[in-house]
């Protein structure tokens, strides 16, 4: 079960939650100053009305509608590509799941935000909770904004559980680590609360394992069922090119997609930031590449069967959405998406050099802005064009909007910043125990101790 | 059983919009200004579609108010998460401005987008306040709003017939919409009582309705233009 | 899916729409007269607690007949305005500054009188503005009391051409009523029926009526005009003629007429009175007025074969420099059809007939040229007092006019206004006038509707202020003057004055033979007027003229410098201009633009791409009477070498909702003027067009640009499978 340590390696790790490293404190200041932007905007638009947004009739959902599926898209990344990864039981994703379950938690935070910043009455959100009162009022349980939030109150928790079980082990290692250099001190306080008073037996080893292995499998399904309600919300309408039973899949494998992106460019920014080469190794790199491009063949299939059959049926209201991407106002803006999304990713992830470090990271980000831009083409490309042609509109955000948009990227990048100096950011038991498998397939399993990794 | 209803005749109708301005006299409708105009926030709750066909100058013009269509199958209705759209008894799309929490959902599923939002408080600089209907509320800032076929004006002559001791008689309900016309275009009265103007008319064979195959099951017919 | 989902909602729901009779108190409908506009209109205002909260038609009144438009619907915030004026004001600062201090009403009067006592009588100058009523009778027995030359009314200008075209054609003194409603053929000759003509509210009805009203049997509506009016677009046929072209078209359809034998015989001869020469050749004049001559051919035809027809003229072919011979030559096919006095034709003018007295003989109306003259010191006696009541000639007369100027050189300015319009503001003393809601009315509609109609209506509501009816301002101010002024208006009030002329004139009055005066005058009240019913009966005379001859339309500015023909209208909505500072108007988009809280030119899509002009960038159009900057409107229905835009925006003052809002076009007309008239040809003005930039018009709903040409309508247009039953 647990393996010894290794302590050259794992000094990387533990650098920046041991000591202070001034670069991480000026990236959590400036993100943190970034996030503080999204709460200004809010609270100017909390104040001044949801006017201040650049919404509008026809376009009733603009930004905030986007960043919100985008967000919960991203969230993806983690909880739902580890267990996949665990599940199938792939050795190489040892050094990946932590960072990709942080990416969830805080992805769904930013992202359950989205919904509240975008009502007309936030103060009022609580309507749609379903709780007895004594007036005898509910929410409209066929309303999917209710399935939504239900369904990502599920997700939020399962996927804070699944961050927080592999944690234990390492949280122990490090409360033991700080009980013995100050044991008074706030980390070391902080670091016991959240082991939960692991001591690593064979019988609590066991149990962790067990529930891994549950959550993981919990997990998938609510991963799958979260984006597919996300993308009910526009399915289960009538508005043109919305009302597709296609949505379900294609959401939830753009989602990956994207989320695999974010993966990517994390990956890459922590193994330069924090010098994490010999865990997050090339190989990593392109295992994670290869299923990049896995996502990148099935979201191209997607995106082509949801405009060709739409293009082939010609129904007249679809159609004209259909002609504002492909040649209309906002031709530019989709060929961009089939750029980033398609055509550069195949150039590039295909071939064995593409899928070294800083490929994938390049090409995962341009995947991040062409997933924001399907999401924006889905919510203003069709509200713009109701089935009354004379209502036609247009869009373009307001500095709140933007700012906001801004404030989400800080604030993500902010609880990255704070998490590398809480947690290690690859678990350090899974690695151990990846290198002892590999170093030593007979070995018996052995506690971890304070020793081990001294 | 009562089911409210309208015919509007695009033969009579010239576009002229004295019902726009009869149904926000009525129903409180703020005016939203220059600027937020210009962003698509105006608020009425009928609007006078302009249709051009061909080209000058065998040109043609087509009028046609749109309101909201008080669908039986009302696509705004079931994606509201709060009940704060509903179909009344009488066949009424209701709004409960106090539970509205503004998520404009139902606003992008009206396939009509008639459904218009309090993007602000509305402004009555002293004394135009004093003009406000006392019969109908005024909306705050993050509500959505929409035409309610002057329901107020249905309870209004459903109270005298009662104070009178008798049934609700066709043409006792007449909207803002309708009463102003200067065309005689709109006709409003019970679906449901065989009898009625309504019904008579929508039975026209000029009749049709809005975005019929979507099968919302409108309200409103529209009689068609020409000869 | 919504089927799937329906479900019990109901058992959720707690609240209801709030019952009325909750929160109100008292709530009453009073009878009064909608005086947004010449026609009349009557009306009912609910008052709830002493508030006016809504106006809706009187069903009863014969002008509307249950109807209002979008600007009488706004007297309420004209009522309401925050930018009224509730009490007198004097100039304190330089002219035309606007810095203004209240005073009494004794003390205004005072100032009045003794600049009326200050003045040479023939130096004073009285602007209204309807000559028909007892104001205009009124206004025009004080200039004649106190000795000033004739008043000036500022009335639609191309009325006087239309009032000259139906004394020579049809022998009439005022604009004749045309029995549309009754009607099976109606081709109009460039009258915009449908828009702020004459009558809008009573003319839509009539012409719905004329479609819808009866069963099985439909009119059609021809309309012969060079732009797109609302009229035109609602018509059946759109001829869309040359501007300057409607007369020859109507001599057109005359000679088919005659050379087919389709014509009335007795009206015949007077037809060849009223024109002796020969008519146009069916080729020349489709190829004077750009439609096809078998569609002239067709039109006469259908036009004779109708059992009963009507030809109206008027608008915007009234305002060409050949403008009295357009409607001259549209007004005489009824002669020839035998039109006059006939079911669904021409009737002659039936006013109230109490104000008759009143106007001094002898008394006539000078014309508003002929004060220009007289203000710019040009021709004719200078003006040291103008005097203007209820009227903003700096914003309604063109600009070329130079009235703004001439203001200067008055010596003392007086204005009845109920807001600080363009005029007012160069005013030196301001005397409060209150809305038809707060004040007796007594109103006979300009724009008769063949039968004798007299609304009135007593104040609804409390007055705001302390204005007044321009009536009682004049009586007031008579009093003040003392004799020999005052003896000749020995009324207390207006209310005063009308009871007594009811009471003279009982007997004479629809159902007034044998009545009690207080039961007639009471029951007239409660049903807001005196109405008389039936049908329209009486006929027009007949011809009493030689038309002036056909010569070609004239237009200021060369066509090299200015390419384009400008063509002003008036808005529907706001008017020439009165309905510019309410809020409800201004964001109501136009029918055809769509535009809201602007003026806006419109241009044809061939134009527009030669000119490299987009959908709502800004203009810059330049007459060499001026220029002025306006956002485009691409509209496909414009003839290319035209553009159209609005009257009614472009104040320079007029409070928060008008100042500064979109352009006055009247900016650009020269001072030509109709043939044979005092009238300005405002449909004669040359301009050029260049482009700014881009611009940021608020508009509702698609634009040209937007769409392909020959867009449908976005409905199931399919029958309903429901049993097809007529409807009427
Ligand atoms: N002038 C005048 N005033 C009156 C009356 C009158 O006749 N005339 N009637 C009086 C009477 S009898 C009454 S009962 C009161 C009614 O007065 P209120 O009780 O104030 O009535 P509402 O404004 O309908 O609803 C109250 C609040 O409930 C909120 N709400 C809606 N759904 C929910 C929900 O699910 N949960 C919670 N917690 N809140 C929700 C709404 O947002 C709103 O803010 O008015 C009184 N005031
Ligand atoms: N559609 C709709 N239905 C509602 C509600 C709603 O908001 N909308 N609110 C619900 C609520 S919370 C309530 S409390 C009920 C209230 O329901 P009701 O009690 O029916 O309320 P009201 O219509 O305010 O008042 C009833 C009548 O009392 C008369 N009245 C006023 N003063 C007096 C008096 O001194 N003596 C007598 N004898 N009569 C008087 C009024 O003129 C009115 O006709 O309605 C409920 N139903
Ligand atoms: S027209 Fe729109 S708002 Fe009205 S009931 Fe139908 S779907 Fe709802
Ligand atoms: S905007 Fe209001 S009425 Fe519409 S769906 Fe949201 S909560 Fe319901
Ligand atoms: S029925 Fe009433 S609420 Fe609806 S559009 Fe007409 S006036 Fe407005
Ligand atoms: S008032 Fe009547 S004629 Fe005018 S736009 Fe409305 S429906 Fe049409
Ligand atoms: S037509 Fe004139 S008088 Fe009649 S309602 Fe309209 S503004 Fe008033
Ligand atoms: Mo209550």
């Amino acid at each position: 079960m647990a393996a010894p340590a290794n302590t050259a390696k794992e000094a990387a790790l533990l650098r920046p939650i041991t000591g202070v490293r001034p670069g991480l404190i000026l990236g959590s200041l400036v993100t943190g100053a970034l996030a503080g932007l999204l709460f200004f905007s809010w609270g100017y638009q909390i104040k001044n009305d949801i006017g201040v947004a650049g919404i509008n009739r026809p376009v009733f959902w603009g930004f905030y509608i986007t960043n919100f599926v985008f967000w919960i898209g991203i969230s993806h990344a983690g909880t739902l590509i580890s267990a996949i990864l665990r599940v199938t039981s792939a050795e190489w994703r040892r050094p990946v799941t932590r960072c990709a379950e942080a990416i969830t938690v805080f992805a769904l935070t930013i992202g359950g935000l989205f919904p509240l910043i975008h009502l007309g009455r936030p103060w009022l959100f609580w309507f749609m909770i379903p709780f007895p009162n004594s007036r005898g009022l509910w929410p409209n349980f066929r309303s999917p904004l209710v399935w939504d939030m239900m369904a990502i109150g599920t997700y939020l928790t399962g996927s804070v559980l699944y961050l927080l079980l592999p944690l234990l082990p390492d949280m122990a290692i490090l409360r033991d680590r700080a009980m013995a250099e100050t044991p008074a001190s706030l980390k070391a306080r902080l670091f016991s609360f959240m082991a939960l008073g692991w001591r690593g037996t064979t019988q609590q080893w066991h149990s962790l394992e067990a529930g891994i292995k549950v959550m993981a499998v919990i997990i998938i399904p609510v991963a799958v069922s979260v984006h597919t309600i996300v993308s009910w919300d526009f399915s289960m309408t009538l508005a043109p090119m919305w009302h597709s039973t296609i949505f379900g899949p294609y959401f939830v494998v753009g989602a990956i997609y994207s989320g695999i992106g974010v993966l990517m460019v994390a990956m890459y920014l922590l193994r330069r930031g924090l010098g994490l080469q010999e865990y997050l190794n090339d190989k990593v790199f392109n295992n994670l590449g290869l299923l990049f491009v896995a996502f990148t063949v099935i979201w191209t299939y997607f995106t082509a069967a949801e405009h060709i059959t739409v293009w082939y049926g010609h129904e007249p209201s679809e159609m004209a959405v259909f002609w504002e991407r492909v040649s209309g106002d906002y031709a530019l803006v989709f060929w961009g998406m089939i750029l980033v999304n398609t055509v550069i990713p195949l150039a590039v992830l295909s071939f064995r050099w593409g899928r070294k470090p800083f490929a994938t990271a390049v090409v995962g980000f341009g995947v991040l802005i062409g997933m924001w831009i399907e999401r924006f083409l889905i919510v203003v490309g069709t509200l713009r064009l109701p089935r009354m042609e004379f209502t036609v509109g247009t869009y373009s955000p307001s500095w709140v909007e933007l700012g906001i948009l801004v404030g989400s990227f800080g604030m993500f990048a902010m609880l990255y910043f704070l998490f590398v100096q809480f947690a290690p950011i690859v678990s350090l038991w899974e690695v151990r125990e990846g290198d002892h498998i590999a170093g030593s397939a007979a070995a018996s399993p052995e506690p971890v101790t304070e020793e081990a990794v001294r | 059983m009562t089911r409210w209803g309208m015919v509007i005749d695009t033969d009579r109708c010239t576009g002229c919009g004295a019902c726009v301005v009869a149904c926000a006299a009525e129903n409180n409708i703020q005016t939203v200004g220059e600027e937020e105009a210009h962003n698509g926030r105006a608020m009425h709750w009928l609007r006078i579609e302009r249709h051009y066909e061909g080209t000058f100058p065998d040109v043609k013009v087509r009028f046609t108010p749109v309101l909201c269509q008080h669908c039986a199958a009302a696509p705004c209705e079931p994606v509201c998460p709060v009940y704060a759209t509903y179909r009344t008894p009488e066949g009424l799309n209701a709004m409960v401005y106090s539970r509205c929490i503004g998520t404009r959902y139902c606003a992008n599923n009206c396939p009509y987008t008639v459904r218009v939002f309090n993007w602000h408080d509305g402004e009555w600089p002293e004394p135009l306040e004093r003009q406000l209907n006392p019969d109908v509320s005024v909306r705050p800032a993050g509500v959505m709003e929409k035409c309610t076929f002057c329901v107020q004006r249905i309870q209004d002559a459903q109270d005298l017939a009662k104070d009178d001791d008798r049934e609700i008689g066709d043409g006792d309900v007449q909207t803002a919409c309708a009463q102003s016309c200067p065309a005689r275009a709109i006709v409003f009265g019970d679906l449901g009582n065989p009898a009625s103007e309504v019904v008579r008319l929508a039975r026209s064979e000029r009749s049709s309705q809005l975005l019929e195959d979507l099968g919302t099951h409108p309200s409103v017919f529209y009689l068609r233009g020409g000869e | 899916m919504l089927e799937a989902c329906r479900g019990q909602d109901q058992q959720f729901i707690v609240q209801l729409p709030r019952r009325p009779g909750v929160l109100q108190g008292e709530s009453v409908w009073r009878p009064s007269v909608c005086r947004q506009c010449a026609a009349g209109c009557g009306i009912q205002v609910r008052v709830v607690d002493g508030n006016a909260k809504k106006i809706e038609g009187n069903p009863d009144h014969p002008v509307n007949r249950g109807g209002v438009c979008a600007l009488g619907h706004s007297v309420l915030q004209e009522l309401y305005n925050p930018d009224r004026i509730l009490d007198p004001q004097r100039r304190v600062g330089e002219r035309g500054e606007g810095r203004f201090e209240a005073l009494s009403w004794e003390d205004a009067l005072a100032q009045a009188v003794e600049a009326i006592a200050a003045t040479p009588p023939d130096r004073i100058a009285f602007v209204g503005a309807d000559r028909s009523g007892f104001t205009g009778a009124l206004l025009q027995r004080f200039a004649d009391a106190v000795g000033a030359p004739g008043t000036t009314f500022l009335e639609a200008p191309e009325l006087e051409v239309e009032r000259r075209a139906a004394q020579l054609a049809l022998g009439l003194d005022d604009a004749p009523y045309f029995d549309v409603a009754r009607s099976d053929y109606v081709v109009s000759i460039g009258a915009p029926l449908l828009d702020r003509w004459r009558s809008p509210v009573h003319y839509t009805r009539a012409v719905a009526d004329m479609r819808r009203g009866r069963r099985g049997r439909r009119g059609k509506l021809v309309q012969a005009e060079a732009r797109m009016s609302l009229t035109a677009a609602n018509a059946d046929e759109w001829l869309a003629v040359r501007p300057g072209t409607e007369g020859v078209l109507a001599r057109a359809m005359a000679g088919v007429l005659v050379s087919e034998g389709r014509v009335d015989a007795s009206g015949q001869a007077g037809y060849g009175r009223l024109f002796p020469e020969a008519p146009p050749s069916l080729e020349e004049a489709a190829e004077a007025c750009d439609v096809p001559a078998e569609k002239i051919q067709r039109i006469a035809r259908e036009l004779a074969a109708a059992e009963n027809r009507c030809v109206v003229a008027g608008g915007s072919a009234a305002a060409h420099s050949n403008g009295l011979f357009n409607v001259v030559a549209g007004l005489g096919l009824n002669l020839l059809l035998g039109n006059l006095g006939r079911s669904g034709g021409v009737f002659a003018p039936v006013g109230s007939d109490l104000e008759a007295g009143i106007v001094p003989t002898g008394a006539t109306p000078v014309g508003a040229a002929q004060l220009a003259a007289r203000l710019r010191a040009e021709s004719g006696p200078p003006v040291e007092l103008l005097f203007v009541a209820d009227a903003d000639p700096l914003h309604s007369l063109p600009g070329s006019w130079g009235i703004e100027q001439a203001l200067a050189g008055v010596g003392t300015i007086v204005v009845l206004s109920s807001f600080r319009d363009d005029t007012t503001l160069h005013a030196d003393l301001v005397l409060p006038l209150n809305t038809e809601l707060e004040r007796f009315n007594a109103v006979t509609p300009a724009a008769s509707v063949g039968l004798p109609v007299l609304g009135l209506g007593r104040p609804v509501v409390d007055a705001l202020g302390s204005g007044n009816h321009p009536a009682d301002v004049l009586l007031a101010l008579a009093t003040a003057l003392g004799d020999p002024v005052a003896g000749r208006f020995p009324w207390s009030s207006l209310e005063n004055l009308v009871r007594e002329r009811i009471e003279e004139d009982l007997d004479g009055l629809p159902g007034g033979a044998g009545a009690d005066v207080s039961d007639y005058y009471s029951e007239a009240l409660a049903r807001g007027g005196i109405f008389g019913g039936g049908a329209p009966a009486q006929a027009p005379p007949g011809p009493t003229g030689t038309a002036p001859g056909a010569v070609a339309v004239r237009f200021e500015g060369g066509a090299d410098e200015y390419p384009f023909l400008l063509l002003p209208f008036a808005s529907l909505k706001i008017g020439d201009g009165r309905g510019a500072n309410r809020p409800w108007l201004q964001e109501l988009p136009d029918p055809m633009s769509t535009v809201m809280w602007d003026s806006w030119a419109e241009l044809s899509p061939p134009d527009a791409e030669r000119l490299g002009v987009r959908d709502g960038d800004r203009l810059r159009i330049t007459s060499a009477a001026g220029a002025v900057e306006a956002q485009a409107v691409l509209d496909p229905t414009v003839r290319p070498g035209l553009i159209g835009m609005p009257r009614g925006q472009g104040h320079s003052e007029y409070g928060r909702y008008a100042q500064g809002r979109g352009t006055n076009p009247l900016d650009l007309v020269g001072r030509g003027f109709v043939d044979d008239t005092s009238a300005p040809a405002w449909a004669g003005t040359r301009v050029s067009v260049e482009r700014l930039g881009p611009g940021d018009l608020a508009r509702m709903g698609r634009s040209y640009s937007d769409e392909g040409a020959g867009e449908t309508i976005p409905v199931g247009w399919a029958p309903h499978d429901t049993g097809a039953e007529e409807d009427g």
